[in-house]
């Protein structure tokens, strides 16, 4: 089953390329030529060379040191996001599918109103109600993800809570919660958990949008999308300003999405 | 007397109404009885076990009285069926493939029911399921513990299903079909192991099935059920001997016997009606050869034969049975020919 993963080439450069940012991301502070905040206003707009692979800024800043200090912030709201979404949804999903009758209908009608509304409009009007910060985009990205998991985790506890192993642990007198926790529960987590790996990159990819759009990181901090923001109006005399973070959301959605992809093939029972 | 059954009837809610599914059913099992339960499918054999686990859907209807060892299993609160499910009242699935939870080990699943039921400490318990799985014939017991699921073939899931059933030595183990999704061969071995374990633990067992030859491998007495109901049931000699019942001798005679080359082998005409278009009389009439008028309007009471057997037929009460036995055989074939 392990060797799978490493037959497919594109799961294979999905997870080389989540690796590498993992790894700037860590060791950021030692592999940044420059510090990614150092305004020097007589090195402004440099096209990439020697010095500043990717060049500088309208303030002097290096890109590249910018963009690696960058993938910090990416990756934390990627992940932080996941990680409180996963668990309300997957817990609301259980307890919607598993309980069925009026709570089913309360839990389903809500996570349907949060679905009933583009993703990315909700968490801006959240972001914007809460304030332009980071952990502002963490919360309202959150807030528009966990409805996923909930649907996810609910189909597939419907189709489990009905199988005979749960008839069987019901027999041996398990009770309804030590049945949902030990029985049902863990045989919902393999296909959340792909949904969860295909998240981290939209949700990076929505985070750096609503920094874009100014709800997210103020600068100077160098967050992708707020890069790509103070960039637009040197946008003709300085290409390399723009190119560069885009480049790296790009490969950033890229790998995740070929990781998650990988993971589907893996996981599902139908393959193996 | 371990479990005694007194006029259950059950009702399920099946398209916005309910239908009657089970219609005063009424017998008993003893310590050391393995009973068998036979019938078609959707007889209603299976509804009588879920009624005894109590395992029913939420909005059924059960009346009636089911005694296990003198408490009213109805009337049992659910944190009561908790603590007797798996533990004095067990039961084995019919499809073992699809009985155990495909993430947990074997060992793991065994030790669920010692958790559950027993205070057995963590090493205890440990011990306890190999000493299991050597009770069930399960070859190198230490190894098997840390296997999965799907790395056994079915007749080993069926003995740990098996396993797992007797965790707690149960005095009533219900059977849904044990071997229907096994070989002939393993079938016979699972028969023979819930044999000498019954043996072993002086314990009740319902066998339900509808293979009149597991009935004659491992049960001592049999429920002949029909539509709901009990329509017969006997020692298990008397009735392959001598059924009463025209539904028992249908049964009986569509068994293919070997080294018997028959043109036509004895079959009952038609099915079990649906539930909610059950007819006002006997609920076989309508495919019974014997019928007459009576039949069709009302319900034949239950006829004690003998101290053991009793069967559920207007023609035991109006003839004793006694020409209705000799002739019918005879008469079942000579209908299947038209």
């Amino acid at each position: 089953m392990v060797r799978r993963v490493f037959l497919s080439p594109l799961t294979m450069l999905g997870l080389f390329i989540v690796v590498m940012i993992v790894i700037l991301a860590i060791f950021a502070p030692w592999i940044a030529p420059n510090d990614p905040l150092q305004v020097n206003l007589g090195q402004k707009l440099l096209p990439p060379s020697s010095e500043h692979l990717f060049g500088t800024d309208e303030v002097g800043r290096d890109i590249l040191s910018r963009i690696i200090f960058g993938t910090r912030i990416s990756l934390k709201i990627g992940f932080l996001v996941v990680i409180i979404a996963f668990p309300i949804g997957t817990i609301l999903g259980a307890i919607a599918g598993y309980a069925g009758g009026a709570v089913d209908q309360v839990i389903m009608r809500i996570t349907d109103i949060f679905l009933s509304f583009p993703g990315i409009i909700l968490s801006m009007s959240i972001a914007a109600a809460l304030g332009p910060s980071i952990e502002n985009v963490l919360l309202a990205l959150a807030v528009t993800w966990w409805p996923w998991y909930t649907r996810i985790v609910r189909s597939s506890v419907l189709s489990i809570k009905n199988s005979e192993f749960v008839e069987s642990a019901r027999a041996l007198g398990a009770s309804p919660i030590r049945i949902l926790i030990k029985e049902i529960i863990p045989n919902t987590i393999g296909p959340a958990s792909i949904q969860a790996s295909l998240d981290l990159g939209f949700v990076i990819l929505s985070a750096a949008g609503l920094s874009f759009i100014g709800l997210g990181a103020q600068p100077p901090s160098p967050e992708w999308g707020a890069m790509l923001s103070s960039s637009r109006e040197i946008l003709r005399d300085a290409w390399w300003s723009a190119t560069f973070p885009g480049i790296a959301i790009l490969l950033t959605v890229l790998g995740f999405n070929l990781l998650g992809d990988g993971l589907r093939d893996l996981l599902d029972p139908k393959n193996r | 007397m371990l479990l005694e059954l007194q006029n259950v009837c059950l009702e399920l809610k099946r398209n916005h109404k309910y239908v009657k599914i089970l219609d005063e059913v009424s017998f008993q099992v003893n310590q050391g009885e393995t009973v068998g339960i036979v019938g078609e499918s959707g007889c209603g054999k299976s509804m009588t076990a879920l009624s005894i686990m109590r395992l029913l859907p939420e909005k059924a209807k059960l009346k009636g009285t089911i005694k296990l060892e003198d408490e009213d299993v109805t009337k049992f609160s659910k944190k009561a069926l908790e603590k007797v499910r798996g533990n004095k009242l067990s039961m084995i699935f019919q499809d073992p493939l699809t009985s155990l939870n495909p993430l947990h080990t074997v060992g793991k699943q065994i030790e669920e029911t010692l958790m559950l039921h027993t205070d057995l400490t963590k090493s205890q318990r440990k011990q306890r399921v190999v000493e299991l799985l050597r009770e069930v014939g399960l070859p190198r017991a230490e190894e098997l513990v840390h296997e999965y699921p799907h790395q056994l073939s079915g007749g080993m899931r069926q003995r740990i299903m098996i396993a797992i059933a007797m965790a707690c030595n149960p005095s009533l183990l219900i059977c849904d079909e044990p071997t229907t999704a096994l070989d002939v061969t393993v079938q016979a071995q699972i028969l023979e192991l819930m044999n000498s374990l019954k043996k072993m633990n002086e314990m009740g067992i319902i066998m339900i099935t509808h293979d009149l030859g597991v009935v004659a491998e491992v049960c001592d007495r049999v429920i002949v059920m029909y539509a709901g109901k009990v329509v017969e049931q006997a020692g298990v000699k008397e009735l392959f001997q001598n059924p009463k019942h025209p539904y028992t001798k249908g049964l009986i005679e569509s068994i293919p016997k070997l080294g018997e080359r028959k043109q036509i082998l004895g079959s009952i005409p038609g099915t079990v009606p649906a539930p909610d278009k059950l007819p006002s009389g006997c609920k076989f009439a309508d495919r019974c050869s014997y019928a007459m008028d009576t039949c069709r309007r009302k319900m034949p009471p239950m006829v004690h034969i003998t101290n053991e057997h009793s069967a559920s037929c207007w023609l035991l009460e109006e003839e004793e049975g006694e020409q209705f036995v000799t002739s019918g055989s005879k008469r079942i074939e000579t209908t299947l020919h038209h």
